[in-house]
């Protein structure tokens, strides 16, 4: 046996136990590193005829590409229910019960108006029916401005997703250069793989995107399995939000050829996905039911009252403002100004003969009540508004449901990815207790072999 | 499976948050004693609590509506009786006046009697309740009978709507206890005071025979009103139960048993304080915390 050999091996195996102690206390320090994934070192035994001994290998990543395909999934779908709550959270104080809601503010005009045909000639109980009809107003008006402001909010937090992402996209594209450079030099490129594949992790609860790797080390970014975010050559396409000043409608554009494309309909999952579908969804949907319900209730007390005699002899005076439109109905829900503070205008008679007693259009706008005047002649008030809060109540119930079970299936993933590409201290620190007796063994190689050199002078000396 | 440190912590984390976002929800419940606070804790229940909290407050119109109108009917049973009882003192007036063996001064000491009960029919006529004169139909804003007896009141009188689709009448007009003008017990009162001035007999027993049609027609009205007080005490258990009914369902839908929610706040808060216990147990005993 050639002595070299040996000091050859020993040194390979110093080093190579050297190395693993070194990856195995760089897994055990980035433990809870988010986005760390745990590195692994090849080691290589080398042929006999070829010296023999250990050869490190490349160290690593532990990932698994499938279980990463899948959280990005995962992420998508917990972004977006949780969008989609906070979106819809506003339904809960809009159409919780209380003073001031829409349905104590019904009970209470009906409380008022009943009040007001056992005595229509009494000037206090017109003031309370004023007073009372100007709280209902208020009551939708308030809702619908609730509502408006969660849409601008959801609006807002659409566009500023957008821009977070375009930061992250850009960032992306960065580290590819450098992995791609730092690839072809021959350096360890590992941790900027962690950081760009949590990026990704982290756009992923944004919006729908997926990943194709190159070999030469780049990554693609792809939206919805059709639009490049980022390309293999490292070009990074921002996402643009529009402004939402007419339309109140944030909508989501992207540069295409020099020219600007509509992708609003391909966020189908994600945070910005979720915020969108609640804004267009029910969020559009109670509004749009508001408005409708402020129409039916101001055009059917106008009508009535209108037919109706005030106490000082006049007719077809409105109750409320006429609504001009369906839309922005409950917005400008008010009191009419022909009635307004003027309690004897109200419209208790339907003869002016008959005066001040004649109940009989107190009792009709009272009877409303029972009227079918929602939802195209359907529905009363109370009932347009129980299936309005039932839709709301629904939705937003439904969002939290999607959201724990993302949660849940989201929390499984990541169990499953950490076990793959976590590091398990105890097992880090076996790791570098093997190492450590690795390298006493090689020491006793070197050892073994620098004694036998000696021996082997000695014996030419001695000679 | 290969179990990794941020497993474990991520994995307490997010047990010690769910049971603590369980224990915040008993705590709300048992605070506010109910189950369905907001839409989305149960949507369906919360429309049909919402159905029904708007039964009650209507339940609740129709027994102020019942309130303010037995008053009312209460006075008009009254001024029925006392108008019955003058009528039948102007019967008795009549009869003894249709009956020639009186003096003069016997006539004049009757005809002046037959004037104070006519004020006292008017005054009846013009009985209030409030700022409202009962008898004055819709033009209840001022009295409906003149020192005269005439009537200026209005021929409608107003209607309530005391329980569900059932409308009653709020008092009666005065033309409907007195008569209608030229017909009216008024008007056999100046007849029976001129026939006693005139010593006229026929004219007298004539005045009887108004009386009596004139009582027959305040009997019919006044067990018109019997009927309707009977109806009103009706319509009121009919509320009542309606508002119960209408108040164990929405407490039943909305509200929670206090039994079970302090048992699930306990329970709540058990398993909490369980997870916090385990949690401030991480990490188990490892190679890189033993001793050393």
């Amino acid at each position: 046996m050639n002595l070299g050999d040996a000091f050859n091996i020993g040194r390979n195996a110093l080093l190579a136990s050297q190395r693993g102690s070194q990856v195995a206390s760089h897994n055990l320090t980035n433990a809870s590193t988010p986005g760390y994934t745990r590195r692994v070192m090849e080691m290589q035994s080398v042929p006999l005829q070829h010296g023999g001994g250990v050869r490190t290998g490349e160290v690593t990543r532990a990932v698994d590409p499938y279980l990463e395909r899948r959280g990005l999934g995962a992420r998508g779908f917990s972004g977006e229910s949780e969008a989609k709550v906070r979106a819809l959270a506003v339904f809960d104080t809009v159409f919780a019960d209380g003073q001031g809601s829409i349905g104590e503010s019904m009970d209470a005009f009906d409380a008022a108006l009943t009040d007001f045909s056992v005595a229509p000639q009494s000037i206090p109980n017109r003031q309370v029916v004023l007073a009372r009809a100007e709280d209902l107003a208020k009551s939708f008006t308030r809702a619908q401005e609730a509502l408006s402001q969660a849409r601008t909010d959801t609006n807002e937090a659409i566009s500023e997703d957008v821009n977070a992402v375009n930061t992250k996209l850009d960032r992306i594209g960065e580290l590819n250069k450098q992995i791609v450079a730092g690839k072809n030099q021959l350096t360890d490129v590992n941790d900027l793989e962690d950081q760009r594949d949590e990026l990704v992790r982290d756009i992923a609860k944004s919006l729908p995107v997926q990943t194709i790797h190159d070999d030469s080390g780049a990554i693609a970014v792809v939206l919805a399995g059709s639009r490049d975010l980022v390309s293999i050559d490292s070009k990074v396409h921002h996402l643009v939000p529009t402004s939402a000043t007419t339309t109140g409608r944030i909508t989501i554009q992207r540069e295409t050829n020099g020219a600007m494309e509509d992708i609003t309909d391909l966020f189908s999952t994600g945070s910005i996905g979720g915020a969108i579908t609640a804004r267009d969804g029910a969020l559009q949907d109670a509004q749009t039911a508001l408005d409708q319900l402020a129409y039916d209730v101001s055009t059917a007390y106008n009508t009535q009252h209108a037919a109706g005699v005030g106490l000082d002899g006049a007719t077809g005076r409105n109750l409320f403002n006429a609504p001009a439109t369906v839309t922005g109905a409950a917005l400008s829900f008010g009191v009419s100004a022909d009635v307004a503070g003027q309690p004897p205008r109200l419209a208790g008679a339907s003869d002016a003969t008959s005066l001040p007693g004649d109940n009989r259009n107190a009792l009709a706008l009272l009877g409303l009540q029972d009227q079918r005047v929602a939802s195209g002649g359907t529905a009363t008030a109370q009932q347009a508004f129980s299936t309005m809060v039932a839709a709301a109540g629904g939705a937003s119930r439904s969002a939290q449901d999607q959201q724990d079970f993302a949660d849940t299936s989201l929390s499984q993933i990541e169990a499953l990815r950490e076990s793959y590409s976590g590091v398990s201290t105890d097992e880090e620190m076996m790791n570098i207790m093997k190492y450590q007796r690795a390298y006493q063994a090689a020491l006793r190689v070197v050892e073994t072999a620098d004694s036998m050199l000696a021996s082997l002078l000695n014996m030419r000396a001695g000679g | 499976m290969r179990v990794t440190d941020s497993m474990m912590w991520n994995n307490m984390q997010r047990n010690v948050a769910r049971r603590q976002s369980d224990a915040q929800k008993a705590q709300e419940r048992a605070i506010t004693g109910k189950k369905v606070g907001v839409p989305s804790d149960d949507p369906s229940a919360f429309a049909q609590g919402r159905t029904e909290q708007g039964n009650i407050a209507r339940a609740e119109n129709y027994e102020r509506t019942i309130g303010l109108t037995r008053p009312v009917l209460g006075q008009t049973d009254a001024a029925l009786f006392q108008t019955e009882d003058i009528l039948r003192r102007i019967r008795d007036i009549a009869i003894t006046g249709a009956n020639d063996s009186y003096n003069g001064s016997d006539k004049d000491s009757m005809v002046q009697e037959l004037e104070g009960l006519r004020n006292q029919l008017i005054s009846i006529g013009n009985t209030s309740s409030g700022d409202r004169f009962i008898f004055a139909g819709y033009r209840d804003d001022q009295p409906p009978y003149d020192t005269a007896g005439a009537y200026t009141g209005d021929t409608n009188a107003a209607s309530v709507e005391i329980s569900r689709g059932v409308d009653m009448q709020l008092g009666v007009t005065g033309e409907a206890i007195f008569g209608t003008a030229g017909a009216d017990v008024f008007t056999t009162i100046t007849n029976l005071q001129t026939a006693l001035g005139t010593s006229n007999g026929l004219a007298a027993s004539a005045a009887v025979a108004e009386i009596d049609t004139r009582f027959e027609r305040v009997r019919a009205v006044h067990s018109q009103l019997g009927i309707d007080m009977n109806a009103l005490d009706i319509s009121e258990s009919v509320v009542l139960r309606a508002k119960d009914t209408a108040t164990e369902r929405r407490s039943s839908l909305i509200d929670i048993d206090a039994a079970l929610a302090y048992t699930d706040l306990a329970r709540a808060q058990n398993a909490l304080a369980a997870a916090i216990q385990i949690a401030g147990q991480l990490p188990p005993p490892g190679l890189a915390t033993r001793g050393g």
